[in-house]
């Protein structure tokens, strides 16, 4: 089985799920027989891969899928926007000479590509939608035009996965999709790199609780912040663990002054990935406060660490995970009054830390390669 | 008597119905704890209640009532109704304690005793399992006017210990679960006795009849589905013994199994199919106990019970969030007696009702299903940290007073 997959992003250099995911899929699918050929746009780091061959197709560089949310005319000078088109474009070309059974792209930067080959060779398309521009912007002003990327792609593709059984509603509610052509396939995590560590030097009469993600209106860190407050109102030796970057950060430093909360959060920055095992397991809670949230992996990494977890009711994750605690990103004081019952009541703290790792531990990877084949590819290539 | 007991060819069908109702928790927060907030959701309990007997208790009574009255007092059942489902008679509907009153005023209907609360009480202590029951006969004597002989404990909670003490409070007849791990070879067909007791009946519930009604009468995966009254009268005819004991829920009829599954339409045809049976006739289980004599004696050292495949206490203290509540409820014992509050001692026995406990319960995967149904929490955790902060409050409004008690 030969694929043609339209890539984004690829390890080492990514900035959101959507490179590690690619690397999962990939290497698990090359493992189960399918022969891959992977095309993504040049960047200054250069994949090294040895179960596929990756095409780094030259366009100049341009950044990630969250790249829309930039304001036309202040960053990228509509530029992100003609890059990839011409990314696209050489996709096409480059496609044109190449034998394959199938094409798989993923998500609205590889759209254009993946319909224009499709339509060129007549070959079937599978798209794998990780996240929309609603999901993205929290539905607060969606850039038109890549809704409509993800429009074109959800109605012209063969197969369309998802990550979620509520992206599945998602895409037939807002796009229309034929939900017969909808199959829902979970993330995974690799399990050799997530186990329970033990941490050193941790503020050994202090609980920390996680939060791990951009520092977008996504993913609700503001609720975090606010659920903080809460907290320490109630209980004082609570600190607020806050990792990674995005445009909200000056917004949330003035925010925990303004709660006066300052000395108890800390901003961690981006955090390297070999830092982030040690991380989850020195957390005693992790939140992930999405307000809206396609899967939601950082909770599979986490629980898979040892570490409770308190999702939103808006998150994809929740379809998999029971033994989570689930509050609605608006809901301040329950997100407050779960992380202090975790951090009060040891055997709740126990019992979920155990059977949440049991729970997680039949999603792998090996699994979602196995999925793709069957209820993707196999649908519509006959091989 | 004996003698007769063994060569007697009838088979009493014993149909035996639990009725309670908890006292459910409202939602407590941590931020609750030291409100004064109430503990129990009021509109919440009188909404189930009185869904409950709209589907089930009302129609469930008028036809046991016709059925006696048909068979000119022929058909026969027994109850345990816990005190604290009377106490919800009384609040929410005190028709519901009426209609069951004159099931009893027919006389064909008797009473067993058990823990007033539907508690664990009687691992709390000797003491409070035994006040608990007190105050059940005091109920059951004040609204039914009726003294019960047999007991019957929480959920079936069952062994030799409980057997011996329940013997040495008077009661001539006990219930159990009837699983094959503790009968071995033999039938819950009949009559026996527990071990370390003398004269105190055991009766077994036929747990392979009992869930053919229960559990699997709606099951269209079954493959004796649809059950019909005379298929399943013709299944205890082909069963031999003293009794067969038939122990359920009360509410599988129209709660459990909706009325649109049939099920009154069966139990409405069942006595008449029993009765093209001469062998086959009705018994309450005090008639069951005045009537038979033990062939042997029962050993069941470990607790059993009636509930999930497991049949032993694992719904209610099968993990580690389970007990911590159970025991840190149960280490309020002497406190809560020292204060002599007669408030402050009933929320405590209100929550001991095992239904608290069973929500915490993370046995999902295997029998899953009956826990979800039952189950007013999205998950055990939250069931359980609605319950330790209502436990942390509690504890709170508890020490002043007991320590002025002490002083």
């Amino acid at each position: 089985m030969d694929i043609l997959m339209v890539g984004w992003e690829f390890p080492p250099f990514y900035t959101g799920g959507l490179g590690i995911h690619c690397y999962h899929l990939t290497r698990n699918l090359s493992s189960q027989g399918v022969n891959i050929t992977f095309l993504m746009p040049k960047n200054r780091f250069h994949p090294k891969c040895d179960y596929m061959k990756i095409v780094e197709v030259d366009s100049s560089f341009v950044p990630g899928p969250y790249a829309s949310l930039a304001k036309v005319g202040e960053n990228y000078d509509g530029k992100l926007f003609d890059n990839i088109w011409k990314y696209n474009q050489l996709c096409l070309a480059y496609a044109l000479q190449e034998k394959f059974d199938l094409i798989h792209c993923h998500d609205w930067m590889t759209a254009i590509a993946g319909i224009t080959i499709k339509q060129a060779t007549g070959k079937p398309l599978v798209v794998t939608i990780h996240s929309t521009e609603y999901d993205r912007t929290g539905s607060l002003s969606p850039n038109p035009w890549v809704l409509d990327r993800e429009r074109n792609m959800v109605q012209i593709a063969d197969v369309i996965i998802t990550v979620s059984d509520a992206m599945k509603k998602q895409l037939i509610e807002r796009f229309n999709a034929d939900p017969n052509k909808i199959v829902v396939i979970y993330n995974a995590i690799d399990h050799e790199n997530w186990t329970i560590q033990q941490v050193k030097g941790r503020f050994p009469n202090e609980k920390i609780v996680l939060f791990l993600g951009r520092l977008t209106l996504q993913k609700g860190p503001d609720f975090f912040l606010k659920a903080a407050k809460r907290v320490l109102e109630k209980e004082k030796d609570v600190t607020f663990v806050i990792g990674g970057k995005g445009d909200m950060l000056p917004q949330l430093i003035r925010q925990a002054i303004e709660l006066g909360i300052s000395d108890k959060v800390m901003f961690l920055g981006y955090v390297p990935d070999d830092e982030l095992p040690r991380l989850y397991s020195a957390a005693d809670v992790f939140v992930l406060s999405s307000v809206s949230e396609p899967f939601g992996i950082t909770v599979l990494e986490a629980i898979a660490s040892g570490t409770p977890t308190i999702i939103t009711k808006q998150s994809g994750v929740r379809e998999v995970v029971k033994h989570a605690f689930a509050v609605d990103f608006w809901d301040i004081d329950e997100m407050a009054n779960k992380i202090l019952a975790l951090i009060t009541y040891s055997p709740l703290y126990k019992s979920m830390r155990e059977n949440g790792k049991r729970e997680i531990s039949s999603y792998t990877w090996d699994k979602v390669a196995g999925r793709t084949i069957e209820k993707a590819y196999r649908q519509v290539a006959h091989l | 008597m004996s003698l007769f007991s063994l060569t007697n060819t009838m088979t009493s069908i014993c149909m035996y119905f639990q009725v309670h109702q908890p006292h459910r928790l409202d939602k407590y927060s941590f931020f609750d704890v030291g409100s004064g907030k109430s503990y129990f959701n009021d509109a919440r309990n009188k909404e189930i209640f009185e869904r409950v007997a709209r589907k089930c208790y009302y129609p469930t009574n008028e036809t046991l009532k016709r059925l006696i009255r048909e068979t000119d007092g022929a058909f026969k059942a027994s109850f345990s109704i816990t005190g604290i489902f009377i106490e919800q008679c009384l609040k929410y509907d005190p028709g519901v304690l009426e209609s069951f009153q004159q099931l009893v005023d027919t006389g064909c209907v008797d009473i067993l005793d058990e823990t007033y609360y539907h508690s664990l009480a009687y691992l709390i202590s000797k003491d409070e399992f035994k006040a608990q029951v007190k105050e059940h006969r005091k109920a059951i004597k004040e609204h039914f006017g009726y003294k019960p002989t047999v007991f019957r404990n929480t959920e079936a909670m069952y062994n030799n210990e409980l057997a011996m003490n329940v013997e040495a409070m008077g009661y001539k007849g006990i219930l159990a679960e009837g699983w094959d791990h503790h009968l071995g070879w033999r039938s819950p067909n009949y009559v026996y006795t527990p071990v370390g007791c003398s004269k105190l009946k055991l009766m077994m519930r036929n747990y392979q009849l009992s869930d053919d009604i229960s559990f699997r009468f709606s099951t269209y995966t079954w493959s004796e589905f649809p059950l019909t009254a005379d298929k399943y009268a013709s299944w205890l005819a082909a069963n031999q013994g003293q009794i067969i004991n038939l122990f359920m829920d009360y509410e599988t009829f129209g709660e459990h199994q909706w009325v649109e599954t049939g099920i009154f339409n069966f139990l409405d045809h069942l006595p008449r199919e029993i009765s093209r049976y001469p062998h086959l006739d009705f018994k309450t289980i005090q008639e069951v106990v005045d009537s038979y004599d033990s062939v042997g004696v029962i050993d069941i050292h470990n607790f059993s019970s009636w509930a999930d495949v497991d049949r032993d206490l694992s719904a209610w203290l099968g993990n580690e969030m389970q007990c911590d509540a159970f025991n840190k409820l149960k280490s309020l014992e002497e406190m809560v007696k020292s204060t002599a509050n007669k408030e402050l001692l009933k929320i405590w026995r209100k929550l001991q009702t095992s239904d608290h406990l069973y929500y915490m319960c993370t046995k999902w995967f295997a029998d899953g299903d009956i826990h979800k149904y039952f189950n007013d929490y999205e998950t055990p955790y939250d069931a359980f940290t609605n319950f330790m902060n209502i436990l942390s409050d509690f504890k709170r409004r508890l020490e002043p007073k007991a320590a002025v008690a002490t002083a």
